[in-house]
Order: C-alpha cells, then sequence, then structure tokens
C-alpha cells in the first residue's frame, strides 16, 4: 500500500525533499515506517529519535497501523508562538 | 448570546490585536479577558549577525485543527468563556506579533491559567516552525530543545 509522506520544518532540510511516496507491507505501523524512512534518507537519521508522526492531521503513536492513501507528516520539534 | 466561541486562525498578514480580542469580547457573564501576545525577539549570531526576519510555515490543515482542540480543551477545563488563538505564517520582522491568544472566562483565575495552558501546549504541540533569516543571508531553523547557551532553553 502506498502512503503520501510530507517532510516538515526542517525534516525539509533533513531529507532534501518535501515529500516522498512510500510503498509499505499490508498492515505497516507507523514504526515500521520510521525505520524506512530512516534508511532511505540518512540526512533523517540524526533527528529520527526527536521527530513525531502525525497521519492525516492528528499525532499518532509508533504502533498505529497505517492504510491506503494516508498523508503521514514528519514532524520535527515544533517553534511556533 | 453564545456562551462558548472559538476563533482559530493562521494567516499571513499582520495581527491586528483589537480584532483578536473583540472575538471574546460581549459576554457579561464573562468577568475575567486575558491575552498574551508573542512577539519576535532578534537575536545577533556571532558569526551570521543580526536577525533580519523570522519565517513561520505551518502545516496549515493540522494547525488549525490543533489550536481547535486545544481551545475546546481548554474550555472544558476554565469554562464557560472563550477563546481566539491567531498564528501567523510567512516573514515576520523582529518585535512583530507572530502569535496571539485572548480568552474570556467567568473570573481571571481561568482566564489567566487557560490562556497560560494555551501558549505553553501550542508551543509544544502545534505543527508550526519558525526560521531565523540573518542579514548575511543565512538561515537556521529554530530547534526548541536548546537555548542560546547551549543548555536547555527556559521559555519566556
Amino acid at each position: 500500500m502506498n502512503v503520501q509522506v510530507l517532510f516538515l520544518g526542517p525534516a525539509r532540510d533533513f531529507a532534501h525533499a518535501d515529500s516522498a511516496s512510500l510503498t509499505l507491507g499490508e498492515g505497516a505501523t507507523v514504526a515500521q515506517a520510521r525505520d524506512v524512512l530512516a534508511e532511505g534518507y540518512p540526512g533523517l537519521r540524526a533527528a529520527m529519535p526527536t521527530i513525531r508522526f502525525a497521519v492525516n492531521e492528528t499525532f499518532v503513536e509508533d504502533a498505529a497501523a497505517l492504510t491506503e492513501g494516508d498523508e503521514l507528516a514528519l514532524i520535527p520539534p515544533v517553534s511556533g508562538g | 448570546m453564545s456562551r462558548a466561541v472559538i476563533h482559530i486562525d493562521v494567516v499571513a498578514t499582520p495581527i491586528n490585536a483589537e480584532d483578536v480580542r473583540a472575538f471574546v469580547l460581549g459576554d457579561p457573564a464573562l468577568g475575567g479577558i486575558c491575552t498574551f501576545e508573542g512577539a519576535t525577539r532578534a537575536d545577533t549570531d556571532a558569526t551570521h549577525g543580526a536577525i533580519a526576519r523570522l519565517d513561520y510555515e505551518a502545516y496549515d490543515g493540522m494547525a488549525r485543527r490543533q489550536m481547535q482542540r486545544l481551545a475546546e480543551e481548554a474550555l472544558e477545563q476554565w469554562g464557560p468563556g472563550r477563546v481566539a488563538m491567531v498564528h501567523r505564517t510567512g516573514a515576520v520582522l523582529p518585535g512583530e506579533i507572530s502569535v496571539m491568544i485572548a480568552v474570556a472566562c467567568g473570573h481571571r483565575d481561568g482566564a489567566f491559567a487557560a490562556c497560560r495552558w494555551l501558549i505553553d501546549t501550542l508551543k509544544r504541540d502545534v505543527p508550526i516552525w519558525k526560521r531565523d533569516i540573518y542579514e548575511d543571508g543565512s538561515k537556521r531553523w529554530v530547534d526548541p530543545t536548546i537555548g542560546i547557551s547551549g543548555s536547555k532553553r527556559d521559555e519566556a
């Protein structure tokens, strides 16, 4: 199944990309997506432990399962305000 | 008259404080009005010089959704009341307002507490990032986990 990945804020610089399409097995979790992304985007590795994930604009835990068409956003530590 | 009003916005234009404050006024049952405005500070870097501006960017849909959720939680805890939260994106000059929160509650205890909680939680959970743009053209994402001295940052 395919999910659309968004690299946000500083993650854009780490990944050298704004977005990507990720192909994962059925029932893949956010944790697995995290590993695949760290593998495919070496610039993300150092920051990865501090990066939170959101699926369809809601924060998720690593155990959350992904489904076809999900929008998976990488949320580095935020700095609004 | 509505007893619970929430106004959330992410805007690319200067924030008008009176307009934001007006969203929480007008309910005579709400006697405590509290506002917070975050102004951009302009530090000077030893290597790159002065900050020319800050660039803010938001994951727009989620930023709005999160601020809505925070406002609802604040009113659950300190309501009934009204909440307005507006964050600016794009280029912001040093000293300009990048975020404003206005709260009206029955009494001042709730208004102060809700306003404080809202800005603290926004700075932790709303997907907005800022980047320092220096006069020499260089850019640096602000890392909220590190203070200027390199130690854990104390929030203003």
